[in-house]
Parts: C-alpha cells; structure tokens; sequence
C-alpha cells in the first residue's frame, strides 16, 4: 500500500494507493478484512528527521510511533531478515523509527525538534494509522519508506499544508505563484526520481523477505491472529 | 588558545585527504585504552567492571603503536581504566608523540605529578584532567574525598613545567549548571589550563549508580543553561562549536560511530568506545564487517540518551568541513581562543 496514486504508480501495479489521513485507514481496514493479505507492505515518501539521511535514503522501520507517543513494533524475524536483506543487496537504507505526524512537517526548525524528542529517522503521515489497522486486522505489516526532503530542508509554501489530496493541480497553481521556490521544488522534483528509484528496489527485497520468512522463536508462541 | 593550531592544520589536511580519497568512513580519533584497571571507582563509570583477569591485563607499547599504525587517525586519546598506573605509559607516550599523533592522556591526576619527570612537554602532547565539578562535585563523582585537591595541585605542577593541559568534564543529573559555570571560570581563570571538553554521562548499564545519568531532553536543557551563562564567552573548549549547539539541541546530529574506534586490552571494541557488544581483531575487520547502521540515534536503544563527544564531535567535524560558514566559525574559535555557541 502507498497513500498517493504517484507513489503506488512508482512502485509497480502490485501497490494499491489508499489515501492518506484517519479515511484512508479506515478504507485500509476494510479492505484488509475482505482480501486477508499475509503481510501489508506500507510504502511511500517521508521526510527525513535523521540528518545523515539525504534524499533517496532508505528507512526500514523498526518502530512506527504517532503524536500520541502510541508505538508498534513490526515482527522481529521478518524484520531481521528484512534488514539483511536489504545490506546484502546494497540500497542505502537504515533500520530505525518512523514517526506519522497529522500535518506536514515543514520547516528544519520542526524536524530537529522532532528529531531530538523522538529519535525517528523520517516522518510522514499514514503510517502509523496503516499499521494500527493491519494490527487490529490481525495482519503482520513492515513499513519502509524513503527520504524526499532531508532534514536540512524545508518545505515550499504550497506544500506545507497539504492534507493528502491527491489534486495536484493546487500544489502547481502554489508553484506558478512563488517564483522564490522555484529552486526549492526543483531540487524535490530532481530528487522524486532516484528516491522512487531506491524505493521500488527496497519494496521488491522487503516484499520476497516477507514472503519467505519463516516464523522463529518468539512468533512460534505467540497467539494466532484472528482470522 | 582552542585546539592548537598545529593540530587543527594536520587535522584539517588529514580530513581533506579522506574526502579526496573518497573514504566514506574513517577514523578521527583512536581511543585507546591500555588497561581497564584504575585508583578510583567512579560512581558513573562503566569501564572497570571487568574480572581481575582483565584487569590485570595491560597492552603492551608495541600494541599500542600497532593499533595506531593500524587506524592512522592524527589524535590520540588514551583513556582506561587510569593511563598512568600503566608501567610503560611512557614509552607508548613517546611512541605516539615520534609518529607524531596528537595525544590526550585522559587522567585523573592522582598520580600525575609523580609521572611528569617521565617525558617532556611536547605540541603533541596534552594531558587531560578528569574534573567533573568542584571540590564537592567532583569527590562525590569519583567516590574519594581529596582528589579534586590532588588533581588541581598537579594541574599548577603541570601547567608550570610547560605542559598543555585540558580537562575533560561529564555531565551528571546533579550538575548544577551554575556550579559548572563556577567550574568552568575556576578552570580558565585560576588554573588557566589550555582548555576543556565536555560531554554528558552515558548511562552505561554497569555503572554502579544508574539514579545519576540525565535524559536527552534533560541534558539539552542542562547544557543550554550552562551555556546561557554571562561568562560564556572566556571558557576554551576544545569542541567544534556545532558539538556546543548540539549538546543544548539547537542542531540535529546523528552519531558516527566510527569516528572514534576504541582499542582496548580486549580487541576492537563494536561498535564504539560506550558499548562492547563485541571485539574484532584487527582495525580493518572493525571498518568493514560492523553493521554500523544498526547504531545510533532512533537506531538502537542504548543509544537513546547517549550525546558524548565521542560519537558526535566527529559528526562535528563533519558538518564544520561541509559548510564554509561553520568553517569560519571553528577557525575564529582556534585563533581566539572561544567559540561563540
């Protein structure tokens, strides 16, 4: 799953776009009951909170924390594999926390903020909600994301209040007004390739990881998720 | 004066050398602990825990200059345990200085002035003074009364016979940031050592009190009111001024791990001078098989309120050479003598 069509369009046919915000994870849950996948695979972009992260860099999340401080945790043998997975096969990528914020994090001054309250490596605005609703599912989910705008950047006007609306009309009318941030879109527009590029190679490891993974140790004892 | 200049220009054209190599990882400064034994039993260190055997266990010079060689990092830190109880610290001292690596030699001054007619001061040379708060502060820290008084009789001993000296201050939760300030204008102003560095406890898990470590947030808010005090601009530290902003959260790092590797009587420590998960047994073998994004900041647990110097003076460094600004900012703290925080 991926919030945007763009994104899901970047990954390849098998990703589902489903929105962004509290209805998109209600639309996942639902759709989660009627097709019972064996994992969710939450993909996207994020903005980076590390700041050794640069763009097209890789956040496998260990961890999804949201506003609230609420946390949960991915299964570990998957996610073990995964991050093996992912150094044996060579895209620059950290296992670390991802943080889901309601609204876009938009300035430099916010994300260090962020960073030294929270520890997360990027932030974005579903992924938190997506995988509550794979848990409440039943339905073991992994999350790996990648950096569009680093740390050090921040955001132009007309992207700082974006709501998940898929119109993209609005963020080109916000374009044309501010010549200023002409550059500012041009280096996240020179950077939506080779992060999209990263990420469809990420999502391919993450996506056979999750398929093969054998349960172990601690998954074997735990309760069968309802079904 | 900050860091001499003679060691910020080999620094510098070491750093330089590295970006032209291409090297994505490197070391800046070598940790190297010749012994784990020590005279005190500090009440937040996680170093002496080990079994006598270990502890009886000394590296030798030729190891020391080994792991040296090996590393090839322009500084030098030798810390423990305690350097000077080392029979041969001499010898590993001189070793280094005719290599010439810039020494730290991390002590705690208690048998500093009986070692001193050992070796002569050199630029390469500067000794390091554990001192974590006045008289009162600093013999709780260390769990032994008389050795605030001890170390600052060897500072003037040390300090009249020509040698470079600095002190090295940990941060603890009963810090009081007025009574580092007082600390901070006793060791400039009274003792007029060469300058300080300063960094917050690491909640080690075998420190034998854990009640005194601080939290992230609260280390950023101790550091900002220590550094918010009107006498601010007279104290010398030898940090970039980007670690200062860090420590009081104006600006975001993430750790280098392996900016300074660690060698002690035990191997190559992984992943760095705090934690020992495990030991690798050369310096090439540490570089290269360590998973080293497992570790840091949001990475790892342990890591969480972990801001010491020794593994983000080097992301530091790093951040100070890529912006020409920063640059300014560090070179005017080296000739001036103060870094604007």
């Amino acid at each position: 799953m991926a919030p945007t069509a763009r994104e899901a369009r970047a990954i390849g046919r098998a990703c589902r776009p489903v929105g962004s915000g509290e209805a998109a994870s209600e639309k996942l849950a639902a759709l989660l009951r009627e097709q019972r996948p064996d994992t969710l695979l939450i993909l996207g972009l994020c903005g980076g909170l590390d700041p050794s992260l640069a763009t097209g860099d890789l956040i496998l999340a260990r961890e999804v924390i949201d506003e609230a401080g609420e946390a949960l945790q991915p299964p570990p043998t998957t996610l073990a594999s995964a991050r093996r997975a992912l150094r044996n096969e060579g895209p620059n990528f950290v296992s670390s926390r991802l943080l889901t914020m309601r609204e876009p994090v938009a300035t430099r001054e916010a994300k260090r903020d962020l960073w030294n309250i929270h520890g997360a490596a990027g932030v974005d605005m579903e992924t938190a909600g997506f995988a509550r609703a794979a848990t409440e599912q039943g339905v073991d989910w992994m999350a790996l994301r990648v950096v569009i705008d680093p740390a050090g950047a921040t955001l132009p006007a007309a992207l700082q209040k974006w709501d998940g609306d898929e119109d993209e009309g609005a963020i080109v009318r916000g374009i044309v007004k501010r010549p200023k941030e002409w550059l500012a879109y041009g280096r996240l527009a020179a950077g939506l390739r080779p992060a999209f590029r990263a990420l469809r190679a990420g999502a391919r490891i993450v996506a056979r990881v999750s398929r093969d993974t054998v349960p172990l140790g601690d998954d074997l004892l735990a309760p069968a998720p309802p079904r | 004066m900050g860091i001499p200049l003679r060691q910020a220009a080999a620094v510098s054209r070491y750093l330089v050398t590295q970006k032209l190599l291409r090297k994505k990882r490197y070391p800046l400064v070598l940790m190297l602990e010749p012994l784990y034994r020590c005279n005190l039993e500090c009440e937040g260190c996680g170093k002496i825990q080990h079994s006598e055997e270990i502890l009886d266990t000394y590296l030798s010079p030729e190891e020391c200059w080994a792991a040296s060689d090996e590393c090839g990092a322009p500084v030098v830190s030798i810390a423990g345990g305690e350097p000077l109880i080392h029979p041969q610290i001499d010898r590993i001292v001189e070793g280094l200085i005719e290599r010439k690596r810039f020494v730290y030699l991390c002590t705690n001054a208690i048998l500093l002035e009986r070692w001193l007619p050992k070796i002569s001061p050199s630029p390469y040379l500067t000794i390091s003074v554990h001192m974590d708060g006045l008289r009162a502060q600093h013999d709780k820290s260390v769990d032994r009364e008389g050795v605030f008084d001890k170390a600052v009789a060897a500072i003037r001993t040390a300090k009249a016979k020509g040698y470079r000296v600095s002190t090295n201050t940990t941060v603890f939760n009963d810090s009081k940031p007025d009574e580092m300030a007082q600390l901070f204008n006793f060791l400039v102003d009274d003792l007029n050592i060469d300058g300080m560095m300063v960094s917050p406890g690491y909640d080690y898990p075998k420190a034998p009190n854990q009640s005194v470590f601080l939290k992230r947030p609260e280390m950023m808010a101790t550091f900002k009111k220590i550094f918010d005090s009107p006498d601010r601009k007279r104290w010398r530290f030898f940090h970039t001024p980007v670690f200062l902003d860090f420590l009081q959260g104006k600006r975001a790092m993430q750790c280098t791990a392996w900016g300074n590797p660690t060698r002690s009587v035990l191997g190559w420590q992984r992943p760095c001078y705090l934690m020992n998960e495990s030991y690798a047994t050369t310096f090439v073998e540490l570089m290269e098989e360590t998973e080293w994004d497992r570790y840091g900041y949001g990475r790892d647990a342990r890591c969480t309120n972990c801001m010491a110097h020794c593994g983000y003076e080097a992301t530091a460094v790093g951040t100070t050479m890529a912006s020409p600004l920063e640059g300014v900012r560090a070179a005017l703290g080296t000739i001036g003598g103060r870094q604007s925080s």
